[in-house]
């Protein structure tokens, strides 16, 4: 393979690694947030990336978040809450980790 | 087997509870400033299931560190009891910044920092014991130690508040309150103090370190799952 073949094989072979990544990012921070429903008991629910955290959205409350939190840094090392910032919905906890 | 906790447990009561876990097969962690001999013992003797650290409890991103360290070394903490502890003996109007300071940052922060740290993986498994080493003195008072008896007696009520917000997951946290125990911390007492607080103590004496293992262990158990949000105090009868 030429050096232009090459270069652009593995560029589409980068784009294809930063896609899977992305979607395994975003299925494991649904997965988590799937787990602490059912610890708690709640019902199955679809969990969208525009779905609202709290309240009338996925209805997480305070020592959910404080569980979620705590989830997302023993994976990822770092999370938002303990960031100083609030994620609202799901895509925001994704692109807390650049996933977006 | 479970993993344990104990801050400042290389001198005073910390080595009796240390120990007491350490006879029960439990995986035991602890800090303080100085490494003494008895922890030189214990790294040799337990180097699978003892883990030490050198480190300042005031120091919050040490705290952190710690508790981290551990998680790696022994594992996921079941079991935080917060031991270490100081008192400064002056009256108030002579006390320095600096006196104040440390008291209240080691007695009361760094309980607080521990317990936050550990209390976020306790969270993810559903289950964990916070135990707090108070003293009689937040409830009775006790004269030059007004900085060191308010240290305590926030911890008491940290004690009933964390134990609101933690027990949906089955989470227990408790403080044990002794009486006057014959540690270094008591060595400052004059011998016409100590006849005093054993002249109003009921049962007679001070406390030993002993005094309070049993209570302590029990608190860590499983039998103790429906207890939380408890100052439990151990003192011969003195504050009754
Ligand atoms: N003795 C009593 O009569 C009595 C009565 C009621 C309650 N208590 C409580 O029981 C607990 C233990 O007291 P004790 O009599 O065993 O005291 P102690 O003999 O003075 O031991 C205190 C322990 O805490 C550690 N420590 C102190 N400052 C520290 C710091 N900044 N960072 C890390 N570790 C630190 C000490 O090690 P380093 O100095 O090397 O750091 C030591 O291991 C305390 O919370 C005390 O308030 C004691």
């Amino acid at each position: 393979m030429g050096g232009l073949d090459c270069l652009l094989t593995q560029s589409a072979n980068h784009a294809s690694r930063q896609r899977s990544d992305k979607l395994s990012l975003d299925i494991d921070i649904i997965a988590m947030i799937a787990t602490i429903l059912k610890h708690q008991g709640l019902p199955e629910q679809e969990i969208r990336h525009s779905s609202t955290l709290y309240d009338e959205g996925i209805g997480l409350d305070s020592l959910c978040v404080a569980e979620l939190s705590a989830m997302l840094e023993k994976t990822y090392g770092r999370d938002p809450y303990t960031s100083k910032q609030l994620p609202m919905t799901v895509q925001d906890i994704v692109d807390f980790y650049g996933g977006g | 087997m479970k993993v344990v906790v104990v801050s400042g447990g290389s001198r005073g009561l910390g080595v009796k509870i240390v120990e007491s876990f350490l006879e029960r097969d439990y995986r035991v962690a602890s800090c303080s400033r100085l490494r003494t001999k008895q922890i030189v013992d214990w790294e040799q003797a337990f180097p699978e299931r003892f883990y030490y650290q050198e480190m300042d409890l005031t120091d919050n991103a040490a705290c952190k560190r710690f508790v981290r360290n551990v998680e790696r070394t022994l594992g996921d903490i079941d079991i935080l009891v917060n031991n270490a502890g100081m008192a400064n003996s002056s009256l108030l109007a002579l006390e320095s910044d600096e006196s104040i300071d440390q008291v209240v940052d080691l007695n009361l922060k760094g309980a607080i920092i521990l317990s936050r740290e550990v209390s976020r993986s306790m969270l993810l498994r559903h289950w964990g014991r916070i135990i707090h080493i108070s003293s009689i003195t937040g409830q009775i008072g006790f004269r030059g130690l007004s900085v060191y008896c308010a240290s305590k007696a926030g911890l008491d009520g940290f004690t009933r508040a964390l134990a609101r917000e933690l027990g949906a997951r089955k989470i227990t946290v408790n403080a044990v309150a002794p009486g006057y125990l014959t540690t270094e911390m008591t060595g400052e007492l004059n011998q016409e103090q100590i006849l005093q607080i054993v002249r109003r103590t009921p049962l007679g004496r001070l406390g030993e370190p002993e005094d309070v293992i049993g209570l302590i262990q029990f608190l860590a158990s499983e039998q103790a799952d429906f207890i939380t949000g408890q100052v439990l105090v151990v003192d011969g009868g003195l504050g009754c």
